[in-house]
């Protein structure tokens, strides 16, 4: 059976359908698996953090009070992780104050018709994009991946992450210049 | 406005969060840049391939496991594997060293023959070295219990056959 929206999905999980819930699952497995394993690396701890949202989900679903599903998930991962960090590293919290660098230079590009992304792609099939995105420091990177990968609002990072919106747009402007450099650089 | 505040708007109005307002603003702005008019379209290819290229597929113990506890499966189901394997293990080496300990006590087992073998000979022994008998009732009670006793020493020495009778006593003493 289709729901017209995520939030109807949940409510017929609510009422007993558990099929329901079974779609979203396959619906969101490789975005939030994908977001996660960015973010520790490690694929059997990503699994297990991944289970453990679904479960919550699961267990809860009146935690979910409506709206957007993706973003939800992303919150209560990055809340897990965040957790996750601190008993691997504690001297490093995911969502730290570390200090921002400058603000990197708008690189003038002089060809309106150069694709770099679309050259980098063409060279392996996005395997090198996929270790530049890997490389950008923590708070950037959830950044860009709960924008590229989850779909959520500058807003909803901003919740999630719990610092102003500002702070979210700062940190993506941070790394999309620094991902526009190193396409660059790999492309050399 | 520079071209770093227009970044940030170009990033708004990429996910639909510019206020209306500010997005005529943005147009105009993004047909007479160049450069703004790049960063959009490097933006905008960026966030489409990186959203695809870094998804990842969860294995089919994580999909099952999730999908046994929405149909009100255990805690350990994703677990169940490592689980039962070390149960497995546990069982194994603990019937392992029940065996080791069987045959170690059974080479430890004193020989039960060896041992009647010499408290046979002791007997033997002793009655031969208290032959001082004085009626002839008693000496034949003793020769006959030094003959049942010299049978079975040769018995368990193995020379005693069960078929046939045999000077068993006369072997033992010589005589024969």
């Amino acid at each position: 059976m289709e729901y017209r929206t995520d939030e109807e999905a949940v409510v017929a999980y609510k009422n007993g359908e558990k099929k329901a819930l079974e779609e979203l699952v396959i619906k969101y497995k490789s975005m939030l698996l994908g977001y996660i394993k960015a973010m520790v690396y490690n694929k059997a701890d990503a699994e297990e953090i991944f289970q453990e949202v679904w479960v919550r989900l699961i267990k809860d679903p009146q935690k979910f009070k409506g709206g957007n599903l993706a973003a939800w998930l992303t919150r209560v991962a990055h809340n897990m992780m965040v957790d996750y960090m601190r008993k691997k590293k504690p001297d490093v919290a995911l969502d730290g104050n570390e200090d921002e660098e400058d603000m990197p230079l708008i690189d003038r590009i002089a060809d309106e018709n150069a694709d770099p992304l679309k050259d980098l792609m063409e060279k392996d099939s996005g395997e090198r994009l996929k270790q530049i995105i890997m490389q950008l420091p923590q708070e950037q990177r959830e950044v860009f991946l709960m924008r590229a990968e989850m779909g959520m609002s500058f807003k909803e990072i901003a919740d999630a992450q719990k610092v102003s919106i500002n702070t979210v747009l700062a940190r993506m402007q941070y790394a999309v210049g620094k991902l526009r450099r190193m396409v660059n650089v790999a492309l050399q | 406005m520079t071209c770093k505040r227009y970044e940030q708007m170009i990033l708004l109005e990429q996910s639909g969060e510019l206020p209306v307002e500010e997005s005529e603003g943005l147009r105009r702005h993004i047909d007479s840049c160049p450069t703004c008019r790049n960063y959009m379209k490097f933006y905008g290819n960026l966030i489409h391939t990186a959203g695809k290229i870094m998804q990842e597929n969860p294995s089919d113990f994580a999909i099952a496991a999730v999908m046994k506890r929405i149909n009100g499966g255990n805690d350990r189901s994703f677990n169940a594997f490592v689980h039962w394997r070390s149960i497995a293990w546990t069982i194994s080496a603990v019937a392992a060293l029940v065996v080791a300990i069987f045959i170690f006590q059974w080479q430890m087992k004193p020989n039960a023959r060896t041992d009647r073998v010499v408290q046979v000979y002791d007997l033997l022994t002793f009655l031969s070295d208290h032959d001082d008998v004085n009626t002839t009732s008693v000496e034949e009670e003793h020769s006959e219990n030094l003959r049942n006793l010299a049978t079975e020493l040769l018995r368990l020495e193995g020379f005693a056959e069960d078929s046939g009778e045999t000077d068993w006593f006369g072997l033992l003493i010589g005589d024969v």
